[in-house]
């Protein structure tokens, strides 16, 4: 064996040495503080089982309080609603019947202005239709007078027209006619007959 | 129409000639204005060629030499001056029935006096006759314009 592992083992049997040690030396320090724990965990106990006592009575009387309170509650709760209920009923019958009154007021307000101020319309519609009618008729009358006097000129001119018409055809066909039978003797007569008249008449003087 | 007669020549001297005899003497044979002042016209010539162009005529059918022009202006002044007759015929007359027509004026009215003369063959027969503004009308067309409403009341009946 050579010394390196002669050392080796020696430091191997040192430190199991030293642990061993350390071992006993704290199991001897352990006893005491397992006995103070033990008293302290009665105590925790005994601490536990009163403070648990103390606040389960606390939650008793607290649920008790709010149990009554909400009885309390609910009680003041539907008085008031009850109340309510109450005012509301009064008050849709108050308002309703004011209401009621106020819609007729109008309606009698309104009906009666209607019917004046209708009265009032009708007198002046009647009096604006017989004032227009009167204008129409008697525009339509100048518009009738006026046309009956074109129609009255339009038909002595179209019978002035016709008459010339007519005593053109009587002048053309006595021209046609005569024109051939007057002969120069029949109107040197003529012309002689005309200076005679002229100078009865002292036509020329 | 004619409207220059040649004038007979006299063999005597004739008399020393006016503006009056002058205007006699166109108006013998013309019975228009027109007529007469052409007439005259027509003597000036006359006159002008007998005249003017020979040295020796010194006179012209009693017209002086020295007196022609001014007595020629005068005649025609007093024809210018003249009031005529307007007379308006249905036809034209040949010139021997205005020669008639001319000559029965002249005795109605005077020797002198002088018309002129216009057709318009609307007339048919008579004469419209204008003086010194006046219109009297004898033409036919004027009878059937006057019985126009009996014409037309004729007309109506056959025809209605």
């Amino acid at each position: 064996m050579e010394i390196s592992a002669l050392i080796l083992l020696l430091l191997l049997i040192l430190s199991f040495a030293q642990f061993i040690l350390i071992f006993v030396l704290l199991e001897k320090e352990q006893k005491p503080i397992d006995a103070a724990e033990k008293r302290a965990d009665l105590v925790i106990e005994e601490t536990q089982k009163k403070g648990q006592g103390i606040v389960y009575r606390a939650m008793k009387k607290a649920q008790e309080i709010v149990g009554e309170a909400e009885v309390e509650g609910i009680k003041t709760a539907a008085a008031a609603k009850l109340r309510t209920t109450q005012f509301e009923r009064d008050y849709e019958e108050k308002l309703g019947a004011a209401v009621d009154k106020s819609q007729r007021e109008i309606e009698k307000i309104v009906r009666d202005n209607i019917a004046k101020s209708m009265s009032g319309f009708d007198l002046k519609l009647a009096e604006v239709i017989s004032k227009i009618e009167n204008e129409r008729l008697k525009e339509a009358g100048v518009k009738s007078d006026a046309a009956k006097a074109e129609i009255e000129e339009y038909r002595n001119t179209r019978l002035a027209r016709l008459d010339d018409q007519i005593a053109q055809i009587v002048a053309d066909t006595v021209i046609k006619t005569l024109d051939k039978k007057i002969d120069l003797n029949s109107q040197m007569q003529s012309i002689y007959d005309a200076l005679e008249r002229a100078k009865a008449e002292n036509f020329v003087s | 129409m004619m409207l220059w007669k040649e004038p007979r020549r006299k063999t005597s001297s004739p008399k020393s000639m006016t503006a009056d005899g002058l205007f006699s003497k166109i108006l013998e044979n013309n019975y228009t204005k027109s007529s007469a002042l052409a007439a005259l016209a027509n003597y000036a010539n006359d006159v002008n060629k007998a005249l003017f162009k020979s040295k020796d005529a010194q006179e012209f059918e009693g017209l002086k030499r020295e007196d022609a022009k001014k007595i020629i202006d005068e005649t025609k002044v007093k024809i210018e001056k003249s009031e005529p007759l307007f007379i308006t015929l249905a036809t034209q007359l040949p010139d021997d029935k205005i020669a008639d027509l001319g000559a029965k004026i002249r005795k109605m009215y005077g020797r002198e006096f002088l018309f002129e003369l216009s057709v318009n063959t609307a007339l048919l027969s008579g004469a419209q006759l204008v003086y010194k503004g006046r219109m009297l009308d004898f033409s036919l067309k004027n009878k059937i314009d006057a019985s126009r409403p009996q014409i037309l009341e004729i007309c109506k009946k056959y025809l209605s």
